[in-house]
């Protein structure tokens, strides 16, 4: 039986697919209760014929999807209608997981029958020459179930269910309708969002399993790239705000997804007014956005200024605030995080 | 015909540099009176090395110890000597080579030059990076970490001026050196550059017809240099991976011992299959790393070794380690190709090499079939299991493009074609 659906999206990444398989494919075994998908999402490149050589190697564990391109969301779609496992995760194809702990977690899945078992992670930071090592809050216990009703999201702090931290329920998702956006950046908010209403328990285990690697310019994350796909960022928010509005939750979930959206509502402003504030599209952009939050979300519109506080000081300029504030106001969170990120080292 | 190259490192001299132009002369059909030094040793090899020669190469040996006399006294040579040579060829590091041809050029205008480039001349990525800020200097940290009187102190102030002041031959040194390359790369008819990645940095700025003039040959290996025989037999059941060459304060192992020490800590079986073997200088802090943390038994670190011995040693092991500084910090992509890579290859042995995912190195060694690991000790770790456990198998591929005589042919029709189109101008 298959206790794990490993989702690999794979686009032009040649020259990292081998690692990212590699690692999956370690410890011979646990390869028969692992299910890997590689999604070749129309690469350019000799990703698909390496991940084939895989696929020839391992016939009863790697399966290959080879389809036109159509971005991340895309790729979990097709890998998520064929998934065997009982759990699935994603495992972007530049990535890698840690050989020790990967097949530790396989062979404990059996034991649980939870609807999320979360695990830590590692940013592998190559530019900066370090990595840095997430764990939850040492406030949540390893191996214990939680209940998702009554739990106390505060004790994740500014924290949630990541798609590099979650092993999700397969039936679960699937209960969900989860249909990701296609050639959308960002989905892997929706991912994280939208099976929140299907979901009951959780457990936590102590395994580091995730090794995000952080080494290119053209990553997503970065902000020049946030900037160029500010639409997309846009699009999904927009989605999610949707969802949080019409969706039917008890108030812990939905005080959790309020939480989520916070965050992502300051990185949307964060997007503007650390990019081109001077840019007058982008400033029109921002502003349109900014009163329709506040018609349609007033609650959110508070709760971003609240918890951000330089978004008032960005509104009340009328957006006219120009870069300098803000990019030293990016500097000093980038400082705290690094100052964070030595700390746990 | 015949042509004169100019390189401060050749043969006796068996430093890395020397030894790539050395087996491209070699290979090459076409003769060469080589002018170099025999006084300045430094970077080299073993010095007791058995002097490379050829009956296509001789040399003549400048004696001027300071690099700017040796040029003045390369110029000279040429002047007495012209008539005897077809076109000029121009080897760095160093760029006093290309100086030299610069006089010549100035005098002998119709004389055809081709300048090859071992390493950027300005700007380079290396010492950019190893260049040491002013720590009075208004940054990030200072603003955060201290407080206003500090931010605007009139001491801290000065002491960053004064630190300026000390800088200014750094300033000045890097100004020469950025005017010496634009001349080189203005005035030489044609250039070679080890990667294409090379060829882009250091022609970013320059117009089409400077960029029509280059040339990718990359560093090559020597078939007649390595021991006519297979592997020898076992002398032990250990993995053995071994690093030839220089190791610095950048461009150092400490990753790959992190992830040594990863091993023993979580893999001890595996951990005590593998001997890993530094020929060389290495750094201090690694040197301790070792130390503290009890790697002597596996880890160990040798003498520098005479070339043609560091190529059998090549051969004898079952992996062959490179180590390149990260410079992400600096750069996106890896500029730099270490002309061991190319021996490496040449000895048939497994590469594994720890560099950055973008850049010449890391493309390549997968090109020709070894396995490439970013900087991050995870990752090593990852790819020290694989090797111990044998799971992983490299396939040696592609690797007639480093073979010397294939790159010789490609000088060959250069200096060639460029002897043509001489002819054509002077019959027109």
């Amino acid at each position: 039986m298959k206790l794990l659906t490993v989702a690999v999206p794979t686009y032009n990444t040649e020259k990292y697919l081998d690692r990212c398989l590699l690692s999956l494919l370690h410890d011979e075994s646990v390869l028969d209760q692992l299910e890997i998908i590689i999604i070749n999402d129309g690469s350019k490149d000799n990703s698909l014929s390496i991940a084939r050589r895989y696929e020839k190697k391992f016939p009863g564990s790697i399966i290959v999807i080879d389809k036109t391109n159509g971005g991340h969301g895309s790729t979990i779609n097709a890998a998520l209608k064929i998934a065997k496992g009982k759990y699935f995760r994603v495992i972007d194809s530049d990535d890698w997981v840690n050989i020790i702990d990967f097949p530790r977690l396989i062979k404990e899945l059996d034991k649980y029958d939870v609807d999320i078992v979360l695990t830590n992670y590692t940013r592998e930071l190559v530019y900066e020459g370090a990595h840095v090592k997430f764990i939850y809050s040492d406030k949540i216990q390893y191996n214990k179930n939680y209940d998702m009703s009554d739990f106390d999201y505060k004790l994740f702090d500014d924290d949630y269910f990541f798609m590099a931290t979650s092993n999700i329920k397969t039936e679960t998702l699937r209960k969900s309708l989860l249909m990701l956006d296609e050639k959308t950046f960002y989905v892997d908010m929706e991912y994280v969002i939208f099976p929140i209403k299907e979901m009951s328990d959780f457990v936590y285990l102590n395994y580091d399993i995730y090794r995000y690697f952080i080494g290119r310019g053209d990553q997503s994350i970065s902000i020049k790239s946030m900037v160029k796909n500010r639409k997309d960022h846009e699009k999904v928010l927009l989605k999610l705000l949707n969802f949080y509005k019409y969706t039917k939750m008890n108030k812990n979930k939905r005080d959790y997804v309020k939480k989520i959206l916070v965050l992502m509502l300051n990185s949307h402003y964060m997007i503007y007014c650390g990019g081109k504030a001077e840019n007058n599209l982008m400033k029109k952009e921002i502003k349109i956005f900014d009163s329709q939050l506040l018609e349609n979300y007033p609650d959110l519109y508070k709760a971003v200024a609240k918890k951000f506080p330089y978004i008032d000081q960005y509104r009340s300029t009328k957006f006219l605030f120009t870069k300098s504030f803000f990019s030293f106001y990016k500097k000093y969170v980038n400082h705290q995080l690094r100052i964070r990120a030595r700390g746990s080292l | 015909m015949k042509g004169f190259v100019i390189s401060w490192f050749f043969p006796p001299i068996n430093s890395s540099e020397g030894l790539v132009t050395f087996k491209l002369l070699k290979n090459s059909g076409i003769k060469h009176d080589v002018f170099t030094q025999n006084s300045n040793n430094n970077w080299s090899y073993n010095s007791s090395e058995n002097y490379l020669k050829h009956e296509n190469i001789s040399t003549i040996f400048g004696k001027a110890e300071s690099l700017d006399e040796w040029a003045q006294e390369c110029f000279k040579y040429f002047d007495k000597h012209h008539k005897k040579y077809d076109f000029i060829m121009t080897r760095s590091m160093p760029p006093e080579s290309h100086k030299a041809a610069l006089l010549i050029k100035a005098k002998y205008p119709n004389v055809k030059w081709i300048a090859s480039f071992g390493d950027p001349i300005a700007d380079s990525p290396y010492t950019i990076l190893s260049k040491e800020k002013s720590p009075h200097r208004l940054n990030e940290q200072s603003i955060f970490n201290n407080s206003l009187r500090e931010i605007f102190s009139m001491k801290r102030f000065a002491k960053n001026i004064l630190w300026d002041y000390k800088d200014r031959h750094f300033v000045a040194e890097e100004r020469t050196k950025r005017r010496l390359e634009k001349d080189t790369l203005l005035y030489a008819d044609h250039l070679i550059f080890n990667s294409s990645y090379q060829e882009n940095y250091m022609l970013k700025d320059f117009s089409e017809q400077v960029k029509h003039k280059a040339l990718v040959i990359p560093h090559t290996f020597d078939k007649d240099f390595y021991v006519n025989k297979v592997k020898t037999n076992r002398q032990s059941d250990k993995i053995e991976i071994s690093y030839l060459g220089h190791l610095d304060y950048l461009r150092n192992p400490i990753n790959f011992l992190k992830a040594i020490k990863k091993l023993q800590r979580l893999k001890t079986d595996n951990y005590k299959r593998l001997s890993v073997n530094f020929y060389g200088n290495i750094d201090n802090y690694s040197k301790i790393y070792i130390l503290d943390n009890s790697l002597y038994d596996i880890v160990h670190i040798n003498k520098p070794i005479k070339y043609l011995e560091s190529l059998e040693i090549m051969q004898k092991s079952d992996w062959c380690l490179l180590i390149d500084a990260n410079l992400s910090r600096v750069v996106d992509e890896n500029i730099y190709f270490a002309a061991k890579i190319a021996d490496y290859i040449g000895s048939g042995t497994n590469i594994f090499g720890i560099t950055m995912s973008d850049g010449a190195s890391s493309d390549i060694i997968r090109e020709t079939g070894g396995i490439v690991s970013s900087h991050s000790v995870d990752e090593i770790f990852m790819y020290l299991n694989l090797i111990t456990e044998n799971k992983i198998q490299t396939k040696n591929k592609n690797t007639s493009k480093y073979d010397s005589r294939n790159a010789a042919k490609r000088y060959d029709d250069l200096v060639r074609k460029m002897m043509a189109e001489k002819n054509l101008n002077h019959k027109g």
